[in-house]
């Protein structure tokens, strides 16, 4: 919707975003010693936040929810924040941060969920959910932020309570890799921060050269993408206008009062929309070479987060060594991030670097090397945490792959890729979580015939690990088999490597579930090992809903990215619509992103549709 | 009768109030801390305590008289200059002042438990403080060779005595040593080049010798004998203030004093060493070269038609100098077990931020360096004020393992230091990175090839900042307590930590009255932006980053 959207004078946004700080504030109210009482609210507090961000969707007493139709980014809240740097407070969602704020609340429910009983042993509650509840803060900020100041302090901020959270309750390597973590992302973050100044001061620069053409990007940007016949030139007008009040303010004209900026503002902004409006200029302006410095600041950064291949090994101390509610919003939230961050910023503000062969060449090397080493990687685990660890390097370098194919099929693929990684790798990981409650062990050859001990437990597993290696009917298969169909039109080659690394998926995954679940037991403590409960099984209620519901009618989940996907191609790969015409265009429309699920409309036109 | 005759002509006694008005402040500072010492000797051996208060409540009738100047300035009611052009109170002099005197006022709060534990409680020492801070209100307002020169004696001769105010600590002792003897070598260094640049230019006034500069930096200046090139002479003054003035921020090179010195005074003097002191030369150090020689940034003047490459520049210098701090300082804290002693060379490696403000030379970057003297001061002093409160009875409190498991003991206080340990490692909500993004900010928007490499290389070396500061912060929250004994904070340091936390998290989350307050201050006149010209650039650039040239006037100009 685009008027305002907002509950006792707060818009949505702020409630969704603000509400997790919140909780963890009324908790350092809470006496420490009272832990029952501390867990329940931090449980009840979670889900309420969940039910707020499904406003979004549903919307809410005389305002609907998201409009699919209406292109950029809606639910617009826009303040002062710091004037002289122009740095406001700016938050909009478009269907893609959409998509990955509901995965973010709805996996902040799930982790805080599954640590009820393991923090029990743990101990220091109260500062556990504390730090949760700010994470949750910090990632939901990264994902609604318009503004690149407001992104980049949550982007930075997230990081401490994961610090923390792997520092205190992580397992036994925890000190080394909370540090890692850290020291890692936040070489990536700074090196984002140079980036992040330099578009800062070169974009009053553009926007004074290329002017006019600044403005019609922006307004491409705001409006429903081309495809979409139906509404074709509907206009996102808040957007527009935050975007324009950015341009106004390069030109140095104050956009709230009208006149001249005062004395000692910078006439620049970190409008998000306007920056990414000003991306296909900036080299005309100021030459290729600093374009391809600034996405390699801003690449750097998100590769390490994703992590794509050469920054990834972080990831595996962290993920091994991180309590189970951390490793689930490690894999299911944060590596997001990184992908997050190449289609939000990099991709669509430097289209020029995008497109140069080498360093799209480089990227995809590196996604490739990262889908087949990280499945070898996985294979040669002894341990079942980080085995799980390890896929999600190959999983990544799959996303990675089809988001540089460039087209619709592969961001679509790469952005459904990246829902389903959340959910089945943390699915995965609390799953592993609940074994280690009993076993004390992640030791692969320490289990074995765990299927007719626990057979409910082993049924779930057996799902979420179908679902992760990619079984039809099951969600990973879709984002596969459209990430697939991206790189295969891309380049036939590297659908084949893709084909390749999802073959060794399947092998590593199989491998561990016969070895846990199936042949006989080798150990006489697995014998006794209790089934899972009531509560342990309905966590799993929403992950599994998810994974069928995705599976065999995705339609929903697209439609809220396809519009995003597209806008994103035509600003990286414009050729894209224009070259392949008209058919093209109705292929893209009725048979792939949305067709394929749509299942009448898959006909005989696509050999993998089915 | 003399003194009342000339008392008698109106125009003294214009010119007196004039000039009473502008340094109203340092009088009112220097009039308590007569009081304090006058007290000290009064005072019954319990009621000691009471020169602290009065003390605290001379800081903050000395900060109100700020305010009150301010407005009078701003409004053009009193003329900004004084005693002939020996001072000027502008909004840079005004914005240190309000610095120093924060400094101070928390430093006061922080020394008070930690003096009783001591049993160090005498009222000279804040006598000694006080004084000391009139020294450097005199150093931010001095526009002149001499009385920049006096008003540094005079902020630095009380701070010997305080860091060798624990007569039988021997490390207090040798800190005092050597903190004196280096002191005054480095002032020994300034005073040679301060001589030197007085013999060129012909005068102490630093708008004179700016005036005077552009002349006699010339390759063909005119003698009494003949042509002369004194171009050389006027490097080597140059490079000496700027040894001097790098002993006094602590700048590698010349920073071995400050990890001893740090190390081993009391640490509420170690406290208000580290930002106090620092700021003010900072100051100092701004106002010689922003102010008096603004025309020898990048080079002193060639000529090309005869041939005579240029000479380079104080930004060089400065350049230079600001990497080796950033970098020493932060590597040579990485091995530090005492916490004084690391956060010593932390202050070194901060120091190097600050200078990358001098550095860009342009509005953001003095916005910058303002900005992050004020963040730096509250800051460091919140940590200082951590550590004073781990002092207890019978325990030091300066070894890593004394914070062990400190946030079960303390869990106030240690939120609070994990937010001064944020700030300090630049993590955003905190003003720490509010500070470090205008100072990095500045050499970014400067385009210059050198400087965004240098910017690169401040932040890399930012986060291996964050890895020191991470040990504190895994101490207090991972590690388990080595001793059982009891954090109490008393009410003065309570308030001290509560007010420096606030403003830190205050000036991190909402940014723009802070940035307002340093903008207006960096703008004052005589700290003009450097405008880049397009014949002279800073350092050659040997291809590089930045393949575009900026269009000329472009760089600073983005500002209004």
């Amino acid at each position: 919707m685009s008027d305002q959207f907002n509950i006792l004078g707060v818009g949505i946004l702020s409630w969704v975003l603000w509400l997790p700080a919140v909780g963890a504030l009324v908790l350092l109210f809470f006496n420490k010693e009272k832990k029952d009482s501390i867990r329940l609210f931090a449980n009840v507090w979670i889900v309420l936040c969940f039910l707020v961000s499904l406003l979004l969707i549903t919307g809410f007493v005389g305002h609907g929810g998201y409009d699919r139709s209406l292109g950029g980014l809606q639910f617009i809240e826009d303040h002062e924040w710091i004037p002289p740097l122009g740095a406001r407070y700016q938050l909009g969602i478009d269907g893609l941060s959409l998509v990955l704020v509901m995965l973010t609340t709805l996996l902040g429910v799930i982790s805080v969920v599954c640590s009820w009983s393991c923090i029990r042993e743990k101990g220091r509650e109260k500062q556990y959910y504390i730090m949760l509840l700010l994470l949750q803060t910090g990632m939901l900020g990264a994902f609604v932020s318009a503004d690149l100041f407001l992104f980049f302090v949550f982007w930075e901020m997230m990081l401490v309570p994961v610090y923390f959270l792997i520092g205190i309750w992580g397992g036994a390597n925890r000190l080394y890799s909370a540090s890692k973590f850290i020291l890692y992302t936040l070489l990536g973050s700074v090196l984002m921060l140079l980036a992040v100044m330099k578009l800062f001061f070169i974009f009053p620069q553009v926007v004074q050269k290329s002017g006019p053409d600044v403005e019609a990007r922006a307004r491409q940007l705001c409006s429903s993408p081309l495809t979409d016949a139906l509404h074709v030139g509907r206009l996102n007008a808040p957007m527009l206008n935050m975007t324009m009040d950015a341009i106004k303010r390069a030109r140095g004209i104050d956009a709230s009062t009208g006149g001249p900026l005062p004395a000692g503002y910078i006439n620049s902004s970190f409008n998000i929309p306007a920056l990414t409006a000003v991306g296909p200029y900036v080299k005309g302006v100021l030459g290729l070479g600093l374009v391809i410095w600034l996405f390699a600041g801003f690449g750097i950064s998100f590769a390490i987060r994703a992590p794509v291949f050469p920054f990834h090994t972080w990831l595996a101390d962290a993920h091994y060594n991180a309590p189970t509610a951390g490793s689930v919003i490690l894999a299911g939230i944060l590596l997001k991030m990184g992908t997050y961050g190449f289609l939000r910023f990099a991709l669509p503000m430097f289209p020029d670097a995008v497109n140069d062969p080498t360093v799209r060449q480089l990227i995809i090397i590196l996604a490739i090397v990262g889908i087949v080493y990280g499945a070898f990687l996985a294979m040669a685990q002894k341990d079942i945490k980080k085995l799980i660890a390890y896929s999600s390097i190959s999983q990544l370098g799959l996303v990675m792959l089809g988001l540089f194919a460039l087209n619709p099929d592969g961001i679509n693929g790469a952005v459904l890729q990246m829902i389903n990684h959340g959910i089945s790798t943390g699915g995965l990981f609390i799953l592993a979580g609940i074994l280690y409650e009993r076993r004390r062990t992640f030791d692969i050859s320490e289990f074995g015939g765990l299927f007719g001990v626990m057979p409910k437990f082993s049924v779930i597993f057996l799902i979420v690990t179908l679902s992760a290696l990619g079984l039809p009917l099951l969600n990973n298969f879709r984002g596969e088999l459209l990430t697939l169909t991206g790189a295969f039109e891309a380049n036939a080659s590297w659908g084949v490597w893709g084909m390749i690394g999802l073959v060794l998926v399947a092998a590593y995954l199989i491998l561990l579930y016969r070895r846990v679940f199936l042949g006989r037991s080798t150990s006489p403590a697995n014998e006794s090992l209790k089934d899972i409960d009531a509560r342990e099984t309905w966590q799993f209620a929403p992950i599994l809903i998810l994974i069928f519901w995705i599976g065999v009618y995705p339609k929903p989940f697209l439609s809220y990215i396809n519009p995003q996907t597209e806008a994103v191609v035509a600003q990286v790969n414009p050729d894209y619509f224009k070259a392949n015409g008209e058919a093209n265009k109705a292929r893209t429309l009725g048979a792939t992103s949305i067709g394929v699920v749509d299942g009448a409309s898959a006909n005989g036109n696509r050999p993998e549709g089915r | 009768m003399i003194i009342a005759a000339i008392q008698e002509i109106p125009d003294f006694q214009a010119m007196a109030r004039q000039t009473a008005t502008l340094i109203m402040p340092e009088i009112i500072l220097a009039f308590f801390a007569c009081a304090a010492l006058v007290l000290e000797v009064m005072l019954p051996r319990g009621r000691k305590v009471l020169v602290a208060w009065i003390s605290l409540v001379g800081v903050l009738i000395s900060a109100g008289s700020v305010a009150l100047l301010f407005t009078a300035v701003s409004s053009g009611e009193t003329p900004s200059t004084g005693f002939y052009g020996m001072i000027v109170v502008d909004n840079y002099a005004l914005a240190f002042q309000v610095i120093f005197l924060v400094g101070a006022a928390l430093s006061i709060l922080l020394s008070m438990k930690y003096l009783e534990i001591e049993r160090a409680l005498r009222g000279e020492y804040y006598a000694l403080m006080l004084l000391s801070v009139v020294g450097m209100m005199f150093l931010s307002c001095s526009v002149d060779l001499l009385t920049l020169f006096v008003s540094l004696e005079l902020m630095a001769i009380p701070l010997y005595v305080l860091v060798g105010f624990f007569r039988k600590d021997r490390k207090s002792n040798e800190a005092a040593i050597k903190y004196f003897l280096l002191g005054a070598f480095s002032s020994g260094i300034l005073l040679y080049g301060i001589s030197l640049l007085y013999g060129i230019t012909g005068s102490t006034n630093l708008s004179s010798v700016a005036g005077a500069i552009p002349k006699v930096a010339s390759a063909t200046f005119e003698l009494a004998g003949g042509r002369g090139d004194l171009r050389y002479l006027l490097l080597l003054a140059l490079t000496l203030i700027g040894a001097g003035m790098f002993f006094k921020v602590a700048a590698v090179p010349f920073h071995m004093w400050a990890p001893d010195a740090y190390e081993g005074a009391p640490t509420s003097v170690t406290a208000f060493m580290s930002v106090a002191v620092k700021a003010a030369s900072f100051a100092m150090f701004g106002r010689l070269f922003l102010y008096g020689l603004p025309d020898l940034r990048t080079a002193i003047g060639g000529d090309l038609a005869s041939n005579i490459p240029a000479l380079p520049g104080w930004s060089a210098l400065l350049g230079i100098v600001a990497a080796l701090t950033i970098v020493v300082g932060n590597l040579a804290a990485l091995s530090q077990s005492n916490i004084k002693r690391l956060l010593a060379y932390s202050s070194i490696s901060h120091a190097g931020y600050t200078l990358l403000g001098l550095v860009a030379g342009n509005k953001t970057g003095y916005t910058g360096f303002i900005l992050y003297l004020f963040i730096y001061t509250l800051m460091n002093l919140g940590v200082f004020g951590c550590i004073i409160a781990l002092r207890r009875q019978n325990i030091i409190g300066e070894q890593m393992e004394d914070l062990n498991g400190l946030s079960r003991k303390a869990p106030v206080l240690t939120v609070l230091m994990t937010i001064f340990l944020l700030s300090l490692g630049g993590i955003p909500p905190t003003a720490g990175f509010i500070g470090k993004f205008y100072l990095f900010a500045g050499l970014i928007e400067t385009g210059n090839p050198w400087l965004v490499r240098l910017a690169v290389l401040a932040v890399i070396m930012t986060v291996v900042s964050l890895y020191y500061y991470m040990r504190f912060i895994r101490a207090m929250f991972i590690a388990s307590e080595a001793e059982l004994q009891p954090v109490r904070l008393s009410p003065a340091l309570k308030t001290a930590l509560g007010i420096a936390a606030a403003v830190v998290l205050a000036a991190g989350i909402y940014a723009g009255p802070f940035i307002n307050a340093a903008q207006r201050a960096a703008s004052s006149d005589g700290i003009m932006p450097y405008v880049a010209k397009p014949a002279a650039p800073a350092v050659p650039p040997k291809g590089g980053v930045q393949r575009v040239p900026m269009p000329p006037g472009s760089s600073p100009g983005v500002t209004k």
